[in-house]
């Protein structure tokens, strides 16, 4: 479709038939291409106005001339638009990021490059055997297809995502794209499979990874490098078969991956190779180099070729051939994260010696979730509020883990808030449903720290002061998911 | 220089019978080959065509 000169937008037909309505009435698109009829039906009740839609059979099996154009790919300038994709806001409605062919031109000499850095490092041999799990309307996502498409590459596609574990260990990839949640999952998984094993090797395991500490360390005896040797052959080979036989590295990106799971990766003797992006940046700033080793918790170097730097605020800011040309009509929002050619990309970061960057905090209130769901706490704590009129404040937190929570102040009873929760979470897609919350009295004054003198919610100062609390919701959560499933 | 979509083009050539993508299902591949999908790309261009979809740019 691209090569005909028409502009794609990817959509996820997981995602409420409400919200694909709201990114298509924005867009407007002439014809909805979709994989079967369902999702096609849901957005028809969700806009009458929709345009057509086509299955892909339909499209390959209707008998029409190919002769009127050509065939092959066609001569294209770099500002002509070739994707628009949609991306969460911090007001929650989902902008329209477009993407050029100079944007595309750019990024993807930069990540066959990186690729093919990768298979070199690490033996060589092509071509490159890649499994892919993620929907398209990931700017990642779509990234990797396309050079994928572009490199000596057998791409394979899970369809069933209740079976990835046997479609991993199927497809044999030299390497795949993640999300953290997956990788934390995998690494949960293997530590409560351990914590279940027989004494001797619970024994080896706690042995070989305070062994891997101190090899890291530099300060590895002959004894340890035993324990580590003994838990190659015994525990880390196994869990490295599960992804087939010859996986070269894990590439991580879309929101911040513990350094925990990084370093347990590593241990396993497999790299993550993290990125750090927006879809304004066509998906990618910088890039862990497969060459040298990964730093955990650092998101790798800048990619050659463009700018990236500490604005005020410490907020990123980058320019180059990467940066998007704007929002697909809303020419007010391009105009306040594209000031004199930097992007403003309300992230705050830190660059090391070795010019690699860390990711620390957000500047906008958006929670991304460990999934790389982008969620705005705003009109869901409104919402709650509206339904919890004795509540004084709703505070939903869960930036980096696996789903949201939520803090409530006043005098409300559990029993009130969960019936409110509930009748929220009915209306929203599963990553956005809230999984806990914790009552925390009357906190929230002015004098406390917690709220600005306009009364605007200060959420730092919310997430450092209930800190514990936070913490307990999270682990209450993991327990009743723990005891749900020893009951399964 | 080629844009991306030329680069493409000229893989998928290369690839020519080599199986560039495949579907898992379940203990199956659904594949195809380089030839094969430039050939449904065609289908599909084809069918834009007739449909009057076509390029704002030109």
């Amino acid at each position: 479709m691209m090569a005909e000169g028409v502009i794609v937008v990817p959509l996820y037909a997981r995602q409420a038939a409400d919200e694909l309505a709201g990114m298509m009435k924005d867009c407007r698109p002439r014809l909805l291409f979709v994989g079967d009829a369902a999702p096609g039906e849901a957005l028809a009740q969700a806009w009458h106005d929709a345009p057509p839609r086509v299955t892909l059979d339909q499209a390959l099996n209707e008998n029409v001339s190919k002769a009127a154009g050509p065939g092959g790919a066609v001569a294209r300038a770099d500002s002509e638009i070739v994707t628009i994709i949609y991306t969460s806001g911090t007001s929650g409605e989902p902008k329209g990021v477009c993407l050029n062919v100079g944007n595309l031109n750019y990024m993807l000499g930069r990540t066959t490059e990186r690729l093919g850095q990768l298979m070199t490092a690490t033996g060589g041999g092509g071509p490159d055997r890649v499994f892919h799990y993620l929907p398209f309307n990931f700017a990642a996502s779509w990234l990797l297809l396309l050079s994928c498409l572009t490199r000596e590459t057998t791409l394979t596609l899970s369809t069933d995502l209740n079976r990835l574990a046997d479609e991993i260990r199927l497809s044999s990839p030299n390497y795949f794209l993640n999300v953290p949640t997956l990788l934390e999952r995998v690494r949960r998984g293997v530590e409560e499979a351990l914590s279940k094993r027989a004494a001797p090797i619970q024994l080896l395991d706690g042995k070989s990874r305070a062994a891997w500490q101190r090899q890291k360390a530099a300060s590895a005896s002959a004894t340890d490098r035993l324990w580590l040797w003994l838990a190659k052959k015994l525990i880390f080979s196994k869990i490295k078969a599960r992804f087939g036989h010859d996986l070269r590295a894990l590439i991580c990106g879309s929101a911040p991956l513990a350094p925990e799971t990084q370093q347990f990766f590593q241990m396993l003797g497999i790299p993550v190779l993290q990125a750090y992006g927006l879809t304004e940046t066509t998906g990618i700033c910088t890039m862990d180099d497969p060459r040298e080793p990964a730093e955990p918790g650092y998101v790798g170097s800048a990619i050659p070729g463009m700018e990236m730097n500490v604005g005020e605020n410490e907020e990123i800011v980058t320019r180059g051939p990467h940066i998007f040309p704007g929002y697909w009509n809303r020419p007010e929002e391009t105009a306040r994260v594209l000031q004199d050619g930097w992007f403003h990309t309300g992230d705050q970061g830190e660059r090391n010696a070795r010019g690699k960057w860390r990711i620390s905090g957000r500047i906008k209130n958006l929670i991304v979730l460990n999934s790389g769901h982008k969620v705005a706490p705003e009109p869901m704590e409104e919402k709650i509020a509206g339904l919890l009129p004795a509540a004084q404040q709703v505070v939903i937190v869960g930036n980096g883990r696996s789903c949201l929570c939520a803090l409530i102040a006043g005098g409300v009873e559990p029993v009130e808030v969960q019936a409110a929760i509930d009748e929220v979470n009915r209306e929203l897609p599963h990553y956005r449903q809230i999984r806990n919350f914790k009552l925390i009295g009357n906190a929230f004054t002015p004098e406390s720290g917690l709220l600005t003198l306009n009364g605007k919610l200060r959420r730092d100062a919310v997430s450092a002061r209930f800190a514990s609390e936070i913490y307990a919701m999270y682990e209450e959560k993991k327990e009743r998911e723990a005891v749900s499933r020893q009951h399964a | 220089m080629a844009n991306f979509l030329e680069s493409l083009f000229a893989q998928l050539n290369r690839a020519d019978d080599r199986v560039v993508l495949r579907e898992i299902r379940g203990e199956q591949f659904l594949s195809v080959a380089g030839s094969e999908l430039l050939e449904q790309v065609g289908k599909v261009r084809a069918f834009l065509r007739h449909s009057g979809i076509r390029s704002i740019w030109q």
